[in-house]
C-alpha cells in the first residue's frame, strides 16, 4: 500500500473522532446529573420509577387523547390504585415545583415541552419570581457557571455567539421571556 | 486467512445477536382508564335561550362566568378579540328571518350566541387534522388544542362566526387566570365546548348557573323528559341559519 503509514493513522484517527460519543460517556468528565426536589411524604408515583423515567411522556400522551377525545377521568393504575388524569391536580398535586423537579432533567436534556404553554403551571416558591429561584438554586454543574459567568463578563467573541443561540434554556417560556408583551399580572 | 465470505456472514451474525440480546421485546404496557363516576351523560346535549328572560336587564354574567372559568382572554382591539359567548343584534343573530318590519323588541334585543354544536357540523368536516371533532357519546363539537394547526379552516366553514382565533398570546390579556382549566396559545382556534370539563364531574355549565334570569336551559334533547326537550314541545322557537342544514343545537325561545 502506498503511504500505509499515513493511511492506517488517518484511518484510526478517524474512528477516533467518530466514535467519540460512545466511549466518552464512559471515560470523560460528565456533568453531573440533575438532583431532582422529590415530594416529602410520598413514597410512589402514579407507575414505577423505571416507568416513569422510560416513559412518563408516553404516559401523559395517553392521558391527554383519552381525556380530550374520549371523555375519560379515571386512571387505574398498574398496581390497582385509581388517579383523575390530571396534569395539575395529580402530577403537579405532589411535584409541587415544576422548577425544582420538571426543568432539571429538561434543562439537562436541553428540551423544552410546550405543556406549560397552555397548562397553567403551579406556582413557583411563595414569594420569588422564576428567574430569581432559578439564580438561587440553580445547579451547581461547571456549565452553568461557566454560563453565568460569561453572560456577566460580556463576551462578544464568535464562540460565545453561537453558544448564546444553540443553548437555549428549558423553562424561557414559563419565565415569561420570549413572549410578545409582558404579563399584566405575576401568575397567581 | 479466512475467506470474506466467511468473514462477512460471521459479522452480520455477531452484530445482529447483539442487536437481539440487549433490545428488549416487551410491549408497552399501561393501566385502564374509565369515565368519572359523576358524569353526566346524554345523546345530545343542546341549550335553550329563553329571549322573554333574556333581556339585557343584568351585567352580563353568564359571558363574565363563562371567560372567567375557561381563562377566555379579553383584548381590546376589536380584530383580535376572542369570544366565547357575545351578544349580537338580530339582523346579525338571525339574517335569514330579518327584515323592515320586525317587532320593537327584536330590533333593539341583543341576542346571546355561541357555539350551536351542530348536528351536522360543517366545521368538523373542514378541519384538515380532525382537531374540531364531534363527539360520539353527547353530540359536542370539541376542539383538541393539541392539535389544533390554526390553519383556521373551520372559521371559514363556521356560518355563525361563533369561532375566535388567538391572534396572539392570550396570556396577558387574562385578567385572572383560573389555574383550574388551561389557557390556550397563539396560533389556535378556540369557542364554546358547553362545558364540558365541568360536565365531566357532573356540574351545570357556567353560564347556564350564572344566569340570575334563568333564560338559559341545558339539557339532553333526546330524552322526551328533559327540561329542555318540554319547554321546546311547548314554546315556539327559533335556530339560526336553518336552510344550511346543519341542524344547531341552540334553540331561541322568542
Amino acid at each position: 500500500m502506498v503511504n500505509r503509514g499515513w493511511v492506517i493513522a488517518s484511518i484510526i484517527g478517524f474512528l477516533a473522532i467518530a466514535t467519540f460519543p460512545f466511549y466518552w460517556s464512559l471515560i470523560g468528565q460528565d456533568e453531573p446529573l440533575p438532583e431532582l426536589l422529590l415530594p416529602a411524604g410520598e413514597k410512589k408515583c402514579v407507575e414505577s420509577k423505571q416507568f416513569m423515567r422510560a416513559d412518563h411522556m408516553r404516559l401523559l400522551h395517553a392521558w391527554r387523547t383519552a381525556v380530550v377525545r374520549d371523555q375519560m377521568l379515571i386512571y387505574t393504575a398498574m398496581d390497582g390504585v385509581k388517579y383523575r388524569m390530571n396534569l395539575r391536580d395529580t402530577c403537579m398535586g405532589c411535584h409541587k415545583n415544576k422548577e425544582h423537579f420538571c426543568d432539571r432533567c429538561h434543562e439537562y436534556s436541553n428540551i423544552t415541552p410546550p405543556c406549560w404553554e397552555c397548562h397553567v403551571a403551579p406556582p413557583p416558591l411563595a414569594g420569588k419570581k422564576t428567574s430569581q429561584i432559578e439564580k438561587e438554586t440553580s445547579h451547581t454543574s461547571s456549565r452553568a457557571r461557566r454560563k453565568d459567568a460569561e453572560a456577566q463578563s460580556h463576551k462578544s467573541t464568535r464562540t460565545h455567539f453561537f453558544r448564546r443561540i444553540i443553548h437555549s434554556h428549558a423553562g424561557a417560556w414559563e419565565r415569561g421571556e420570549r413572549r410578545e408583551s409582558k404579563p399584566l399580572n405575576p401568575e397567581p | 486467512m479466512i475467506k470474506r465470505r466467511q468473514f462477512l456472514s460471521a459479522a452480520s451474525i455477531t452484530v445482529a445477536a447483539t442487536v437481539c440480546g440487549t433490545s428488549s421485546a416487551l410491549p408497552f404496557q399501561m393501566g385502564t382508564m374509565s369515565p368519572g363516576p359523576r358524569a353526566r351523560t346524554a345523546k345530545r346535549w343542546g341549550m335553550a335561550v329563553d329571549m322573554r328572560r333574556c333581556n339585557g336587564n343584568c351585567k352580563e354574567e353568564c359571558i363574565a362566568a363563562c371567560h372567567e372559568a375557561h381563562n377566555v382572554p379579553s383584548i381590546p382591539k376589536a380584530e383580535h378579540e376572542v369570544m366565547w359567548l357575545f351578544e349580537k343584534p338580530y339582523k346579525n343573530a338571525f339574517p335569514e328571518r330579518t327584515h323592515s318590519r320586525i317587532s320593537k323588541r327584536l330590533k333593539t334585543q341583543k341576542f346571546l350566541l355561541l357555539c350551536n354544536h351542530c348536528d351536522d357540523p360543517p366545521c368538523v368536516r373542514a378541519c384538515p387534522t380532525q382537531a374540531t371533532f364531534k363527539r360520539k357519546t353527547d353530540g359536542i363539537v370539541m376542539i383538541d388544542y393539541h392539535r389544533c394547526i390554526g390553519c383556521r379552516f373551520c372559521m371559514a366553514a363556521c356560518p355563525y362566526g361563533s369561532r375566535s382565533f388567538n391572534f396572539r398570546d392570550p396570556r396577558p390579556y387574562i385578567k385572572k387566570i383560573n389555574p383550574a382549566y388551561p389557557t390556550r396559545r397563539r396560533g389556535v382556534v378556540e369557542k364554546c365546548n358547553f362545558c364540558q370539563e365541568i360536565l365531566v364531574v357532573g356540574g351545570t355549565p357556567a353560564c347556564v348557573e350564572a344566569c340570575k334570569n334563568k333564560a338559559l336551559i341545558f339539557g339532553d334533547l333526546e330524552d322526551p323528559t328533559s327540561e329542555i326537550s318540554r319547554l321546546l314541545d311547548e314554546k315556539p322557537h327559533v335556530r339560526r341559519k336553518p336552510s344550511l342544514g346543519t341542524r344547531p343545537s341552540v334553540f331561541y325561545i322568542v
